[in-house]
């Protein structure tokens, strides 16, 4: 469809017939505020979707203001290569009208409800119920008209929505109950979940049903329990009636073994009480007989320890004398022996003597050998001790310094010559002749002061760095040497210099420095020297001093004259030592050996003597421990006899050993009684009584045991507990019954629903992605910077946008986009839309653009326009805006002003 | 002299799988109660012999027990009450309430102890325990004069069942030289001729306590008319309930109408209890006919009704109804779940949703 021309008049602002001829491309209507945009389209919205009919305050309120005037307007447009005209007019003189231009000539073609309709059909639309159409009723129009600050276009109508599925695919309809059959399901779907597939809970719900029937399953469970032990307490009940029965049989049983066990015990008591009697009796007689036994024996032994004894005694005082006439000889021999010895001990003192001649003899020639020896030593160390003495003079006379400081005075000597050079080479000379006789002053050099020269009288002038002088009369003059180091430091430092080495000269006598290094040079040589005479002199004294060593000397010459005074002989002939000590030790020999003899000798014999006192001595005291043990065992004796003779003794021994016989005859046939006897009766006795109260203990027990668990059986079988478990069984199993059966239900409708709603999200899936897609496509086109995904609702509503980079399930709200972002995300998914919609050969389909783009920046609006451009093949254009240059380089657009 | 015999009244017994009408079949079993006493009165009886398990369990609600004993009070002859096994004669028993020892003519055999009534010696041999296997006759002594009757309670030896509780040998009435051994335990009717004559006989169960249960619900009156004569024995109804277990399996369209023309000719449905078995497939056409069969449970015509259709389930290949689906969305949903049926996992949840869905359609037209 193509419009070609509108004509509207007496609409809001429009009240003279306003006529616009559109492009079938681009037209750009532009024009102020006010001046009627919008009502141009508002009135080519009317022509085509309202009726004209239609009454109330929303259609009167678009006439002129207070004029009563009939709102109309005309449109002509191409439909299937046919040309149409509409004619609606509204409140007044109503008429829908229109005709078909055929050979120039416009025939009616459908009026009234019937060109609506018609009308409507182009656009797929539906007639708005009362009052104005809205956005639902335009059709293929509620996409691609976008009217002035509503860039969305809502929900789209099922109608629409039909169009846009695949061909051959049926109609997807929108999330929730689409029919009444739907609606019902859902609604036995909602009694037993959530519509996010949760169970749900409450009163009625499954989950309460299950609880309730748990409840009534635990109780069930609980009174079988109660039951059981019911039947448990009966069995226990039973057996300890049958119990008790048993014992109390057992009892009448163990009190006739009881009657016996008492007679018996009587019996048993009496023969016990005899065979202890007996007992006691050969146990007392037993006794006697071996302690009498036990004397005799004892007695018997004393009497012949006794004889032993004395016979020892004799032997002892034997020995005694035997042991005395040892001793005596002995002694007779010691003494002859130590007579001998006094006379070889006086052999002995003839041998010290020769002895001590030989010693002294040998000290004699020690000692002149030592003398001879240290007074050599005296000598050289005196004649060392000399040679240091002049070498220690020498050095003193050598008066030099050390030798860095002659390497310092040498430093001083290069300075001073230096400085002198130098002071030389500032050194100025002048030369004067007077040609007249003139008065010569010299202010700086030498000669200083005032000289007064005659005709040809010369005089020489001399200045460090300069000379001024003046001559009278005539002028002054200045000169000046070359330019160096100030005289005046360079005479400082030969000055320092001179004064060094005038000190140096003071000192040493000289300040030659190779004079004051041979001096240092040759004090070094004798110092060494000196140092080795020390040393020599050092290892003669051998770690001693000259004092030692002198009184050594003088010890060793008063031991030789002390030794010469002893043997005055030897002051006129030497001694021979070596044969003094041969006889001395000769005659030694002789007295030692004969001495030794004797010690041998008298060793022996005292040896002899000491083992005849220890023999005296053990037999000695034999002899009277002997004496003791007699003296003891005679009174044993004594006291075991009791003044009893042995034959006495043995007599009443006899006695007792008849006695004691007939105790033990006596013992044995009580014992034999007793054997008769299996075990004590009256521990069987006692032993059966405990027994027999035990048992009716036991029998008390049971019976508490019975009357208790009676009255539970009782209380228990009272309470109909059988009954109260079959009917709690049947309502748990009917109950469950029915619980499955509506679990069952659930369970289908869940599954029921579910596939169809997995049914309608395929479908409406294999709508929206492809739209979405496009739609984003066309969006980067327009706006490269934003890229992501949009999120259509199920009647295409935008529900949102994800960014790239965020997660699938993050939804962004559109209004976070900016408002040109948001304008151009709405426009390229109207076109997306229209794209699905339209089919590519169904030929142009006008477009609509009220005032939009107005928040899209100029770079947006560029790259739009290029699309428009490129899209005006297939879409009419129909911009309204009161802005005509942004569209200005739109190529092929057709401008026109509302003025 | 001729006397009834009855016994395994079971009373306060559980109705398993009856759901909410279970109290009402206990109250059916004192009913039948009511018509054996009512029995003993039209036959005249010399008095009435109740062969054990008059109770489920010992442990039955007192006011149950007092009923019964109000009910035997009522006969017009005197009553002997053997202990069975589900009621044995022990500390807390039902035996131990007081009112028995109050009424008249009705009599607890406490023990094996001979006892001479209108000229018959009885020979009782209660039960002590729930459990047992020795004979319980073996101690009725061999010699005697007069008519002799034995009771007792057990398995007679021979007889299908899980465990022999107190076996019974079949001669046993023989050995003990009785003319006739009144039985219970096993709650058919039954009786065991030897030589021509019957002299031990299960009278079985005054009332049919569960579907499938076959010759029960009967009293016997026992005819005898000298000793060693053989006793004449004549089986009576006193069952006042049906028990109708009906097994279909549905193949195609029309099974389930001949069924419910089935169910519609059954005999006094108020006392009667139906216990429908469905297998195989149906049309959905057939759901409503089939709801109603549900719901005849709930409609008060009968006793009882359970329909079981585990194995029933909406016939595979039947998809028709699906056309009528006008929501795309929903048929594509119907038509999986219906391509799925196959598969044994969850079928019963597929074909409860495929009804669930069928149903809401056809209220949607309605």
């Amino acid at each position: 469809m193509i419009i070609r021309k509108v004509t509207v008049s007496n609409w809001r602002a429009l009240v003279k017939p306003f006529e616009v001829s559109l492009d079938e491309s681009i037209t750009i209507l532009h024009g102020r505020n006010g001046e009627g945009k919008s009502s141009l389209v508002e009135a080519l919205r009317m022509a085509f979707f309202d009726r004209h009919g239609i009454t109330g305050e929303a259609i009167t309120r678009i006439r002129p203001w207070g004029r009563d005037l009939g709102p109309r307007v005309e449109v002509e447009f191409e439909e299937k290569g046919a040309t149409y005209r509409v004619v609606k007019q509204f409140v007044t003189n109503r008429l829908c009208a229109v005709a078909r231009l055929e050979q120039g000539e416009w025939v009616p073609f459908k009026e009234g409800d019937t060109g609506e309709e018609w009308l409507r059909g182009l656009f797929g639309a539906r007639a708005p119920g009362r009052g104005l159409s809205k956005q639902e009723h335009l059709g293929l129009a509620q996409v691609l008209w976008i009217p002035q600050g509503m860039p969305g276009y809502g929900d789209l109508p099922e109608t629409l929505r039909a169009r846009l599925t695949p061909s051959g695919a049926e109609t997807p309809a929108a999330a929730g109950p689409a029919s009444r059959l739907e609606e019902l399901l859902h609604e036995r779907y909602s009694q037993f979940y959530t519509d996010k597939g949760s169970e749900r809970k409450g009163a009625d719900s499954l989950a309460a049903a299950e609880s309730a029937l748990e409840l009534k399953r635990a109780r069930l469970e609980e009174l079988r329990g109660q039951l059981a032990g019911m039947e448990e307490t009966v069995r226990e009940l039973e057996d300890d009636t049958r119990l008790a029965v048993e014992k109390r049989q057992q009892i009448a049983v163990m009190e006739k073994q009881l009657g016996a066990l008492n007679e018996a015990a009587a019996r048993y008591q009496k023969d016990r009480i005899a065979f202890e009697r007996s007992q006691s009796v050969a146990v007392e007689i037993d006794g006697r007989h071996a302690r009498l036994a036990s004397r005799i024996e004892l007695l018997e032994e004393a009497r012949v320890e006794l004889g032993r004894e004395k016979k020892t005694d004799g032997t002892h005082r034997a020995a005694l004398d035997t042991y005395r006439t040892q001793l005596r000889r002995a002694e007779e021999r010691l003494a002859a022996t130590g007579r001998e010895l006094g006379r070889v001990d006086e052999a002995g003192k003839g041998v010290a003597e020769a002895r001590a001649r030989a010693v002294d003899a040998r000290l004699i020639a020690a000692t002149n050998e030592e003398l001879g020896e240290l007074g050599k030593r005296r000598e050289e160390i005196e004649r060392l001790q000399k040679a240091i003495d002049a070498d220690t003079t020498r050095i003193g006379a050598l008066r030099a310094p050390e030798r860095n400081e002659i390497d310092a005075l040498r430093a001083h000597h290069e300075r001073l010559k230096d400085a002198e050079r130098e002071l030389a080479a500032l050194q100025v000379s002048l030369d004067f002749t007077a040609d007249a006789r003139v008065r010569w002053i010299t202010r700086a050099g030498e000669p200083a002061g005032e000289h007064e020269l005659a005709a040809d009288q010369a005089l020489s002038v001399r200045g460090l760095g300069a000379i001024e002088a003046s001559i009278e009369g005539v002028g002054s003059l200045r000169i000046r040497g070359p330019v160096g180091d100030t005289a005046e430091g360079l005479e400082h430092t030969i000055v320092a210099a001179r004064a060094r080495l005038d000190e140096a000269v003071e000192r040493y006598g000289t300040a030659n420095c190779d004079v004051l290094l041979d001096r240092l040079t040759e004090a070094g040589a004798l110092e060494r020297e000196s140092t080795q005479r020390r040393e020599r002199i050092d290892a003669l004294l051998d770690g001693k001093d000259t004092r030692t060593l002198a009184g050594r000397l003088a010890t060793l010459e008063a031991t030789l004259g002390a030794l010469l005074d002893k043997h005055p002989a030897w002051r006129h002939e030497a001694p021979d030592a070596e044969g003094l000590e041969r006889e001395a030790r000769e005659r030694d020999e002789q007295v030692r050996g004969k001495k030794q003899a004797l010690e041998l000798e008298q060793a022996r014999v005292q040896g002899e003597k000491s083992r005849a006192q220890e023999l005296l001595a053990g037999a000695r005291a034999a002899q009277s421990d002997a004496a003791a043990r007699m003296e003891r065992l005679e009174q044993r004796i004594e006291r075991l006899a009791e003044g009893a003779t042995p034959e006495e003794l043995r007599t009443a021994l006899e006695s007792l050993d008849r006695e004691r016989a007939k105790a033990l005859a006596e013992k044995q046939q009580a014992a034999d009684r007793l054997e008769a006897y299996d075990a004590d009766p009256e521990r069987q006795r006692v032993e059966l009584a405990d027994r027999i109260q035990r048992m009716r203990e036991r029998i008390d027990q049971l019976g508490h045991r019975v009357s208790r668990a009676t009255g539970e059986i009782n209380s228990l079988g009272g309470r109909g507990l059988y009954s109260q478990v079959t009917e709690l069984e049947e309502e748990v199993e009917a109950e469950a019954g029915r619980l499955a059966t509506r679990r069952l239900r659930a369970s289908a409708l869940k599954l029921l629903w579910e596939t169809i709603s997995e049914v309608r999200r395929e479908r409406r899936d294999s709508i929206h992605i492809p739209v979405a897609t496009r739609a984003i496509s066309l969006f980067t086109q327009i706006n490269s910077r934003r890229r992501g995904s949009l999120v259509l609702g199920d009647t295409l509503e935008v529900e949102g946008f994800t960014p790239e980079g965020l997660g699938a399930g993050t939804v962004c709200p559109v209004g976070e986009l900016s408002g040109g972002e948001r304008e151009q995300l709405y426009l390229a998914l109207r076109l997306a839309l229209a794209e699905r919609l339209i089919p590519r050969d169904a030929g142009r389909h006008l477009m609509v653009l009220d005032d939009f783009l107005t928040a899209t920046d100029d770079v947006r609006l560029s790259r739009i326009k290029e699309l428009v451009g490129s899209l005006s093949e297939r879409y009419q254009f129909l911009i309204l805006t009161c802005h005509p240059e942004r569209y200005a380089a739109l190529p092929g657009a057709h401008l026109v002003g509302m003025g | 002299m001729h006397f009834i015999h009855t016994a395994d009244w079971q009373i306060g017994m559980r109705a398993a799988g009856l759901g909410v009408i279970a109290s009402g079949v206990r109250r059916a079993r004192l009913e039948a109660a009511r018509r054996v006493v009512a029995l003993a009165a039209d036959e005249q009886a010399s008095f009435l012999l109740l062969a054990g398990d008059t109770f489920e369990n010992n442990a039955v609600a007192r006011e149950l027990v007092r009923e019964v004993i109000r009910i035997l009070d009522d006969a017009p002859c005197p009553v002997y009450v053997l202990p069975g096994n589900h009621d044995p004669l022990r500390a807390g028993s039902v035996w131990e309430l007081p009112e028995w020892e109050r009424c008249g003519d009705v009599h607890v055999f406490r023990d094996e102890t001979p006892l001479k009534v209108s000229g018959v010696t009885l020979f009782p041999c209660p039960i002590r325990e729930r459990h047992g296997s020795t004979d319980p006759t073996a101690r009725i002594p061999a010699e005697g004069t007069g008519i002799r009757v034995g009771v007792a309670h057990g398995s007679v030896e021979g007889l299908a069942v899980e465990e022999l509780e107190y076996p019974i040998p079949r001669d046993a009435a023989r050995r003990a030289g009785l003319d006739y051994l009144a039985l219970g335990h096993w709650h058919s009717t039954a009786m065991f001729p030897l030589d021509g004559e019957v002299r031990m006989a299960y009278s079985g169960t005054h009332e049919t306590t569960r579907f499938g249960e076959r010759d029960s619900g009967n009293a016997l009156v026992v005819e005898i008319a000298r000793r060693g004569a053989a006793p004449r024995v004549r089986p009576v109804h006193t069952g006042g309930l049906g028990w109708c277990d009906m097994h279909a399996t549905l193949a195609q369209e029309g099974d389930l109408a001949a069924l419910w023309k089935r169910i519609e000719e059954i005999e006094d449905p108020a006392s009667t209890l139906v216990r429908l078995h469905l297998n195989g497939v149906f049309a959905l056409s057939e759901l409503e006919l089939l709801e109603r069969l549900r719901a005849l449970s709930e409609s008060g015509r009968f006793f009882h009704v359970e329909v079981r259709e585990r194995g029933l389930g909406p016939a595979p290949a039947d998809e028709r109804w699906l056309e009528e689906v006008a929501d795309p969305a929903v048929r594509e949903a119907a038509r999986r779940i219906a391509g799925e049926l196959g598969d044994s996992v969850g079928a019963a949840r597929r074909r409860q949703a495929l009804v669930e869905l069928y149903l809401a359609m056809h209220e949607v037209a309605r």
